[in-house]
């Protein structure tokens, strides 16, 4: 395949016939171009910006501080245009860096390393130049610290609010600065903003950022007088308005600077038409497929500069809300289908230059429940083929009138091997909007329900009126199991962490062990919830966002910031892990000791204490019961039970703005941290490992190949993890050679939406080539993977994350 | 009344008469098709065959040019088709209220077909594009997914048009829907050939093994139709179809010839089935303004069918009635 | 009933056989519901009227609870042969109860026109229940009265045609209300009844305030009726007596007291009845039987039930004690039976105390039981018992078991037009259960339904929008289908179901006249402007939409009012009691008791016949500008008489049902605006009213009430039947008829729709057609419609296509694999496929 062979080096078995349509040499040359751009590190010119704005406004209500450093942020950042760009703007000072952000800063001066999210590359304070050393030292520093407790910052207040009791839960160590925390129960306590939502891009594509002001000056204009929270808060969103309207005009100037000392005649009438869209977007509505881009990509920008390490502002299902401008463009001849594609690869490229993990979805249903496929999503999908980058995150929303030729589409995208797409059920989806309103909260309506969107890995969020991914932190029922069998005690902590739930060696059925997992895990989900909320709180008071608030449909209108309920609906996710591990051990427990009775409680528990040192015959034992995975009801039953009673007791804890907390079965890497706090399982897992990936079958565990995942999948309520909800195959892509390879995988992901399962993602690509990887990583600088749910390079992952995928089983069709 | 012409329904005379290789000409599109292969199918029944078989149930499918059909039960005579026939073609005749087509005149142009509110007149014969024909089958891809179904193509002889019908089979194939093709194979190998890579099933047709029988009642030798199914059942699945016409094909002497015949054909021969002859034709020769030859004929009786059935059955063939 | 069914086909469907027994209780019901006129019986009309007497004074909610308990105490006990249970709606299979409360003054001039009454009865009716009921005169006792009293004139003019401001006619209007349907056809009503009578909205909750519900049938299986009792208790237990609210709950809780208490007496004297045909009994395994019968009658319904036969005899008095509180009722459904029966059909086997044999006749006799009576409102139909097999478990897994499959082949067995019987599909329905479904379908009684079981979850989830609490996850998986196919929720729904019924076909009728109102001849709807004038389809169709939500907003004050007059004068304690945080709340169903206060439905029916109209307005007025409005509307006026070729020029504009977006597009909307307009009306329990899209057997009955329509339609013929298309237009096959349903938003009709299609015995009904069925109802559930339906084309169907051929164009006859539309063939031919059909070739 021509086109797979000029990029890196990919052992890349196609479909025989598996073909695309061509690629303009511009779309080439970008995607070459930064496949070798060097990740710089970081920048603490935004860092500089932020602390002037905030130590000259301390009498200020903070909501209009926030705003203040947002409109400095957006007059202040530099606008770079990279050569062929058609689409431009960038988030850092230049399109790869990563800002540094106050919670960072204790980090970096105690010597140790900070590792953004983003391409898991680390920077340490000796990494900025001499200059900027002095400055965070002597000037940006000393204000953060403030009495010498970091209040200022997300962490340091975090901590000031947790209660003794609450540390002792969360903190191995609170002594240190920043403190040494639990791993067994990870709630939010890490500074950063976490993203994850879709604001209402429609609507700035609609009315503009004017529109949205207009809306702000009249609804301030009916508050009665007297400074309220109210005024404070569309005052400020109307500070942040005005400086975000200034953007586009700025990226404008840059163009038309460009175009004067440009020599090559085509790039100078681009930029020119560049600086034409930028001085009308996003201010005011767009008028075609270019401005529509350009349009929602400076509004991600935007949106990144008010929270420099947010995750996943979403774009979402651009295929429905773009369609108009495209539909319009063709048929009134002003752009022809191959420029607009050559549009969309080029706004993919820039995806890798704004907040990581963009989310793109295509398909799935339009408001009035009829399948949303057109002919964009074909061309998106036809982008992915193009691009194959680690952004955007892609995904195809599947439902029973999806119509063959996406899924077709879809499955040649599979068999490029880029880990894009991610498959979705948007029955499923449907569904867990829906029963979301179940819980508390405002009803989600069926048109919303059916709009939804996928953000982050895959987190459903309703475009433009939910508040977005406030995150819960990550709940570990692996631990919980541990807790149980040793009555509220942590091997690896020393300490007496959990409830006293009874000595299992005196529960005589079943049944007992089970009740006493249940109160373990309601009892430590309860505290971990008070504390998210006093996080949650903190974010409210320290970090209220102004700009992003005024695109989310619902703040206005109430005059609250979304972090004080402003968005129409609002959630907060808590995500579990490991719940394989305890379904499977469960399964086990039930089998040895309380049916064959081959072993007594007392001697299992020995066993797990010593790590199964001298029990070798049962830890055989223990790895030959039943697993999930295999379509056996009998391990599958447990695992579900497990899943069943966290999504219950998630569901149940309020949080601090009306709404609810929502159970998600992502815990994205956790799984490896997660596993090195828990001693040995039940399931045979010995103790530090990591546990299972998300809700997937335990590495290796699964032998029955992919079908009977499936079913076992299928049997966990997947609608009722109202989050979501991770299942992680890596198929072996030598079966897309077969002839009627893509009709056998086409026919494998039907099967995955009749049984319900919400989610399923592929690595396609064979261990040998992973493990080649390793070896020869400048060879496979564009091999993309799925971790967890979310895509990477892989020669970029730490080497366990690399192993880890590289342990999970390979299937064939 | 203002009466406007839409413009998408007439096709163009000219290129009509040119054979439009762009676009193919199609007597109907039948959706829920049961008979012509797995599953819930359509079936794409084309214009245009080179064979003049005279119990032929469906006469429409024998011109290779669009034409008129006229349901006489529904005419009230109104006389809107005589103003509007651009060739004059349209006469009064009969009873009062009844009207008639000179055939030799009509240019299947439609137009009074349109203007005609009893809905008396139908065209039969629509030119599509490949793309066109294909979007109208893809609207009932839900139904061919979860019933194993896809698309016959029938006829008239599917191979007059094979460009165009190749060009629509590989629209399927890329779909993944299943693709089968009726044919009556006397066509050139090339022709049937380039067809064959992108069908899943193929029925043909074998109407006697006697060439001389053949010749008086199809009006072509059989000859190359046997040579072209030998040639074809070593590549594709193939599924004989014999229509059983009293009084052409229906003794066991001919019978057992073919099963013979088939028996020769190897595994890829699915089945024989045996099609006894039926009147449902005969309104569509009056349609046509018509006449129908063979009268005479009744359908052959049930026991005789299953004695046929048993008798191919003895060769080791599966055999069934009906499709 | 006529058993057309294929013998052949039956062997080769049934995994065994019907047992001797079962045969000849079988040719007994046949022979039962070849009867036209039920026998009347009033032992629970006589008992109500004696203690509603007695009690005057008395709260109205303890008097109903008295009046319940002395219905109990007069059911009359009889034992039947060959009958596995006890007990009857109306003291017989062959019998129904008159129902006096639910008639009113209907009543005086039906009553002399029951055939089948005893001359004891009737003089009872005359002397005692009529005169009680009736009062001074002015029916003031009937809580109806009060119903019609406090109408707005302008409401009660929509209702009946009348407004009636000084309450003169409150008698005649009673008497002659056609909206719900008289069980016997008396038309003609001395001297009074001229132009009255007839609105152009129903005020169907009159009759049907009870009924088209499930409650209480898994509740007594596993505590009884005392354990009903006992939880009433135990409420009264904990009433604090100093608060005013609190009080207020006490006389429905001793009500409830007191109704249980005669609920759980009732089984006593059929227990000794049993035990008196015992010792009679010749034959020792009946003898056996009736022993077993008595002991069951000892057991239930007070007591929990612990085997599969108690759980059947107990579900059934369940069942039949619906009529003790509301003589006559309709749509008393038993819902999920193969779910609430699993547990003790599965310990009895588990235990060897039944085989599945024993479990198939006992099903098989169960089953029979609900073909008794003859609906008192529907000439030749049954009472609609609605039952449903498969669906989902409460985790949303698959919820068929076995007695799934015994249900399905008791209904080959049975065979009868009861019980309304459905299949509840999804995305996970086994194939092996679809096959044993399709095998049904294709022996062409007429069941199963099928209905979309995944359409039913987005159903009820979404109905959290409508305020009241939501339906949470599990308990939308679980839900079935109640009367002809609503959706439903056992148990935790009010039961107000049977609302108001609006024709869309009168809002377009009536935008097409500025209000005015052919039938009635006067401004009936608001004025909406001369359609002449209207320059674009948009301000028709916003003329429309104007109709309709005056009309709406009537049916809300006509429901809101009879919720209210039911509150203050026929609050429900047995129903209330089975109706779950009713007794928690201290408060009936009708004072919003229970936790879901859905509906009652604005019925409608007509979308397609407005749809095809509008379509052909569009196209032929506005897009293409062949023919004027005013052409159109004299066209109308004069029911297209002289306009015989504009008639044809419509019939050729596209129709709903062949996958052509023009006109289904238009339907779509429709559905939409229809959908969208009820919801936006309440009822006084603070729930919201449901749109529902179902003539039920009245599309040809209502189809009189409506004029010409654009659609080319005639004045008086029947409108489309349900979101069917109209018969005779779909020539594209049931592929397309799916396609175009799924256009509309089904979800959003949270009553249902139906959608009735025919099958070709031809294609059907062999192996390879049942698995083509299957197949088809795989693509139906995919693509999200709600309900169909099928019925196997009868010769009978072709004989009226020899008729009126033009009804039925799209009829296909296939013989030996070739295909010919019928109504083409030659009339010899034609006969020769009847005849082939009739001996099921």
């Amino acid at each position: 395949m021509e086109a797979v062979k000029d990029c890196g080096k990919i052992h890349s078995p196609t479909s025989t016939n598996v073909s695309t349509s061509p690629m303009r040499k511009r779309v080439k040359r970008l995607r070459e171009n930064h496949l070798k751009l060097k990740y710089d590190g970081a920048s603490i010119d935004r860092l500089r910006i932020e602390t002037r704005v905030m130590s000259q406004t301390e009498d200020e209500p903070m909501v209009m501080r926030r705003a203040k450093v947002f409109a400095a942020v957006a007059r202040q950042m530099p606008t770079v245009i990279l050569p062929d760009e058609l689409i431009v703007g960038h988030a850092g000072i230049k399109p790869l860096y990563e800002d540094v952000i106050p919670d960072d800063i204790p980090v970096l001066l105690a010597g140790k390393k900070i590792t953004p999210v983003k391409e898991q590359v680390a920077y340490a304070f000796e990494d900025f130049d001499p200059e900027d050393q002095r400055a965070l030292k002597e000037e940006i520093a000393p204000y953060w610290r403030g009495n010498g407790d970091w209040a200022r910052t997300q962490l340091g207040s975090n901590l000031k609010v947790l209660p003794g009791y609450l540390k002792e839960l969360f903190l191995v160590d609170d002594t240190a600065f920043p403190p040494k925390r639990s791993m067994i129960y990870t709630s939010f306590i890490k500074g950063g903003h976490y993203g994850h939502n879709s604001a209402n891009y429609k609507k700035v594509l609609e009315v503009g950022l004017s529109g949205i002001a207009r809306e702000a000056q009249e609804k301030l204009a009916s508050l009665p007088s007297g400074n309220t929270k109210e005024k404070q808060f569309l005052e400020s969103a109307l500070t942040a308005l005005e400086a975000a309207m200034e953007a586009g005009g700025r990226f404008a100037a840059q163009a038309r600077k460009l175009a004067e000392s440009e020599k090559d005649e085509a790039r100078r009438t681009e930029l020119l038409k560049i600086a034409q869209v930028c001085e009308h977007v996003p201010a005011q509505p767009a008028r075609n497929l270019h401005e529509a881009l350009q349009s929602i990509f400076l509004l991600q920008v935007l949106l990144y500069w008010e929270s420099p390490r947010s995750m996943s502002q979403t774009p979402g299902r651009i295929d429905q809300y773009l369609y108009k401008y495209y539909r319009n463009d063709i048929d009134s001849g002003v752009l022809t289908a191959e420029e607009a594609q050559e549009l969309f690869d080029c706004y993919f490229i820039k995806l890798s230059h704004v907040s990581y993990g963009s989310h793109i979805s295509v398909g799935g249903y339009g408001p009035d429940g009829r399948d949303g496929t057109n002919e964009v999503s074909h061309m998106l999908i036809e982008s992915m083929k193009h691009v194959r980058l680690v952004e955007p995150f892609f995904s195809i929303l599947v439902h029973a009138r999806t119509p063959e030729s996406l899924l077709i589409r879809a499955a040649e995208l599979s068999s490029f091997c880029s880990s894009h797409p991610v498959y979705l059920n948007a029955d499923t989806l449907t569904t867990m909007m829906l029963a979301r309103g179940t819980q508390g909260g405002p009803c989600v309506t069926l048109p919303l329900a059916r709009q939804a969107t996928p953000a982050g890995c895959y987190e459903p969020v309703i475009p433009g009126q939910d508040s977005g991914y406030m995150f819960g932190g990550f709940f570990n029922m692996a631990a919980v199991m541990e807790l149980t069998l040793t009555n509220g005690y942590s091997r690896y902590y020393k300490k007496k962490i959990g409830m006293e739930t009874g000595d299992p060696s005196t529960f005589t059925t079943f049944e007992e062990l089970k009740d006493a997992y249940h109160k373990q895990l309601a009892h430590m989900m309860k505290h971990f919830n008070d504390a998210s909320n006093l996080f949650e709180r903190v974010f409210a008071d320290l970090l209220p966002t102004p700009f992003e608030s005024s695109v989310i449909e619902g703040c206005i209108e109430k005059a609250r910031s979304r972090e004080e309920g402003g968005a129409l609906f609002n959630f907060k996710q808590i995500v579990g892990a490991g719940s394989t591990d305890a379904g499977d051990s469960l399964t086990a427990v039930r089998k040895l000791v309380y049916e064959d009775k081959t072993v007594s409680m007392k001697e299992l528990c020995e066993a797990l204490e010593n790590n199964f040192e001298g029990h070798e015959l049962l830890l055989k034992q223990l790895c030959k019961a039943p697993k999930f995975g295999n379509d056996d009801d009998y391990a599958d039953e447990q695992v579900a039970w497990v899943s069943h009673i966290f999504a219950e007791e998630v569901a149940k804890q309020p949080n601090t703005r009306g709404g609810f907390s929502i159970p998600l079965g992502a815990p994205l890497q956790y799984y490896l941290f997660g596993g090195r706090v828990v001693g040995a399982l039940p399931s045979g897992r010995s103790e530090w490992q990591a546990l299972s990936d998300a809700w997937s079958p335990s590495a290796g565990c699964d032998t029955k190949g992919p079908t009977a995942v499936l079913a076992s999948m299928g049997k966990i309520d997947n609608a009722e993890l109202t989050a979501g909800v991770t299942l992680n195959l890596r198929f072996d892509p030598g079966f897309f050679k077969l002839k009627d390879g893509i009709r056998r995988f086409t026919h494998f992901i039907r099967s995955f939406a009749d049984q319900g399962i919400f989610h399923v993602q592929f690595n396609m690509v064979d261990g040998e080539t992973l493990r080649d990887a390793q070896k020869n990583p400048d060879q496979y600088r564009d091999l993309v993977v799925k971790v967890a749910g979310y895509s990477a390079y892989y020669t970029r992952l730490l080497k366990p994350l690399q192993d880890g995928i590289i342990a999970r089983t390979e299937h064939k069709l | 009344m203002k009466r406007v012409r839409p413009l998408d329904y007439i096709p163009d005379p000219t290129s009509m008469l040119a054979m439009n290789v762009q676009k193919g000409l199609v007597h109907k599109i039948e959706r829920f098709s049961l008979h012509d292969g797995p599953g819930i199918r359509t079936l794409i029944v084309m214009k245009g065959c080179p064979l003049r078989c005279h119990w032929c149930s469906s006469p429409y499918t024998q011109n290779p040019n669009p034409e008129i059909l006229y349901i006489r039960s529904r005419c009230k005579g109104c006389g809107q088709c005589l103003e509007t026939c651009p060739q004059k073609a349209i006469t009064r005749s009969g009873a009062p209220s009844q009207v008639q087509t000179k055939r030799v005149l009509c240019i299947g142009c439609g137009d009074c077909v349109e203007v005609c509110v009893n809905q008396a007149r139908e065209l039969s014969g629509r030119y599509y594009t490949p793309e066109e024909l294909f979007r109208e089958i893809e609207k009932d891809e839900a139904f061919y997914r979860r019933s194993g179904g896809g698309v016959t193509v029938g006829g008239g002889e599917p191979t007059l048009q094979a460009e165009f019908v190749g060009d629509f089979l590989s629209l399927c194939r890329s779909h993944f829907i299943h693709a089968a093709m009726e044919t009556c194979a006397f066509t050139s190998w090339e022709k049937l050939a380039s067809l064959l890579d992108s069908l899943d099933l193929v029925y043909m047709d074998l109407k006697h093994m006697d060439e001389e029988r053949h010749s008086e009642w199809t009006g072509v030798s059989n000859r190359r139709i046997l040579e072209n199914i030998r040639k074809a059942a070593r590549r594709n699945q193939v599924v004989l179809r014999i229509p059983v016409v009293p009084g052409f094909n229906n003794t066991v002497e001919n019978i057992s010839a073919s099963a013979r015949f088939a028996k020769k054909l190897g595994n890829n021969l699915l089945r024989l089935e045996l099609l006894p002859y039926h009147p449902f034709g005969i309104h569509k020769y009056e349609e046509l303004e018509r006449s129908y030859t063979l009268d005479a004929v009744q359908p052959p009786a049930d026991e005789h069918m299953a004695n046929l059935r048993a008798m191919v059955r003895s060769f080791g063939i599966d055999c069934q009635i009906g499709g | 009933m006529k058993d057309t069914v294929d013998e052949v086909l039956l062997d080769k469907v049934i995994d065994t056989k019907p047992t001797a027994r079962m045969m000849r209780l079988r040719e007994y019901y046949v022979e039962n519901s070849k009867r036209t006129d039920p026998v009347y019986r009033i032992e629970y009309d006589l008992a109500i009227a004696r203690s509603m007497k007695a009690t005057e004074g008395e709260p109205m909610v303890l008097r109903r609870a008295k009046a319940f308990a002395a219905a109990v105490e007069a059911m009359p006990v009889e034992i039947f042969p060959d009958e596995p249970f006890v007990g009857w709606f109306a003291g017989s299979p062959t019998a129904i109860s008159v129902g006096a409360e639910q008639l009113g003054a209907r009543l005086e001039i039906e009553i002399d026109h029951y055939k089948y009454m005893s001359d004891e009865d009737r003089k009872a009716v005359h002397e005692e229940i009529i005169p009680y009921w009736k009062g001074e005169g002015d029916w003031r006792r009937h809580w109806f009265y009060r119903n019609y009293e406090m109408l707005p004139p302008e409401t009660r003019n929509l209702l009946y045609g009348d407004p009636d401001p000084d309450l003169k006619k409150i008698d005649i209007i009673t008497r002659s209300r056609p909206s719900s349907q008289p069980r016997v056809e008396v038309t003609e009503i001395p001297g009074e009844t001229d132009g009255l009578g007839r609105g152009i909205i129903s005020d169907g909750m009159t009759r049907h305030h009870v009924g088209h519900s499930s409650f209480g049938y898994e509740k007594i299986l596993k505590k009884g009726f005392l354990g009903v009792k006992k939880d009433a208790e135990d409420r009264l237990a904990r009433i604090d007596w100093t608060d005013t609210k609190d009080l207020r709950k006490v006389p429905f809780l001793k009500g409830v007291v007191i109704a249980m208490d005669a609920a759980a007496r009732v089984s006593k004297k059929f227990a000794a009845g049993a035990r008196a045909a015992a010792r009679r009994e010749k034959e020792p395994w009946r003898k056996a039987e009736l022993k077993k019968m008595a002991a069951i009658c000892d057991r239930v319904p007070a007591h929990p039930a612990r085997t599969f036969h108690e759980a059947l005899q107990s579900a059934w008095f369940t069942q039949i004690l619906n009529w003790c509180e509301t003589p006559t009722t309709y749509a008393i459904c038993p819902g999920k039976v193969d779910q609430y029966l699993y547990p003790y059909y599965k310990k009895d086997i588990r235990e060897g105390r039944l085989t599945r044999e024993e479990a198939q006749e006992l099903v098989d006799c169960w089953l029979m039981r609900f073909t008794q009576g003859i609906a008192p409102f529907i000439p030749q139909a049954g009472l609609a018992s609605h039952m449903d097999v498969g669906g989902l478990k409460t985790d949303g897994s698959d919820a068929t078991n076995d007695l799934s499959f015994i249900f399905v082949e008791g209904m080959m067995h049975t065979r009868m037009l009861e019980p309304n019987f459905g299949i509840l599909v999804h995305s996970k329905t086994p194939d092996d259960f679809l096959i044993k479904a399709c095998q049904l379908c294709v022996l062409g009684t007429g069941h199963p339904m099928f209905l979309n079981n995944d359409v039913f979850v987005e159903n009820f989830l979404a109905r959290g929008t409508l305020g009241g609490p939501s339906v949470p996850l599990a308990m939308a998986r679980t839900s079935g289908a109640i009367g002809c196919n609503e959706p439903h929720v056992a148990n935790y729904d009010s039961e107000f179901t049977v609302g108001s019924f609006l024709l869309l076909p009168h809002m377009l009728e009536l935008a097409l006249a500025d209000g005015w109102s052919r039938d009635h001849g006067k401004y009936m709807g608001v004025r909406t402007g001369d359609p002449r004038k209207f320059k674009t389809f948009a301000e028709l169709q916003e003329a429309y939409l104007k109709q309709l939500a005056y009309f709406a907003g009537h049916c809300e004050i006509a429901l809101k009012n009879s919720e209210l007059a039911l509150a203050a004068g026929y609050p429900t304690v047995y129903t209330s009691a089975l109706i779950e945080d009713c007794i928690e709340n201290g408060r009936t169903r009708e004072e919003g008791g229970a936790r879901f206060n859905f509906g009652p439905i604005i019925a409608t029916a007509g979308a397609t016949d407005v749809g095809d109209s509008l379509a052909a307005i569009k196209k032929l007025v506005y897009d293409e500008k062949r023919i004027t409005m005013s052409e159109l509307l004299d066209a109308l006026e004069k029911n297209f008489e002289g306009y015989e070729s504009l008639r044809e020029e419509l019939l050729k504009v596209p129709k709903f049902g062949n996958d052509d977006d023009y006109v289904d597009e238009i339907v779509a909307w429709i559905m939409k605006t229809y959908c969208d307009e009820v919801i936006r009306h309440k009822n006084t329990r603070g729930g919201h009213l449901i749109p529902y899209q179902n003539p039920l057997v009245w599309y040809v009955r209502t189809g009189r009430l409506v004029g010409a329509l654009p659609s080319g339609r005639k004045a008086g013929e029947p409108l489309s039947d349900g979101i069917s298309p109209t018969r005779g237009v779909d020539v594209n096959g049931p592929t397309a008829v799916f396609n175009s349903v799924s256009k509309i938003d089904n979800v959003s009709i949270f009553f249902g729709e139906t959608l009735n299609m025919r099958l070709n015995r031809d294609i059907f009904g062999n192996d390879v057609g049942v698995h083509r069925l299957a197949n088809m109802i795989r693509t139906f559930v995919d693509l999200k419609i709600h309900h169909c339906q099928f019925n196997l084309l009868s010769s009978e169907t072709m004989r009226e296509a020899q008729r009126s051929p033009e009804a039925y164009q799209e009829l296909t006859v296939r013989v030996a694999g070739y295909v010919a539309y019928f109504t083409r063939l030659g009339k010899d031919v034609q006969d020769s496929i009847i005849a082939r059909n009739e001996h099921g070739a």
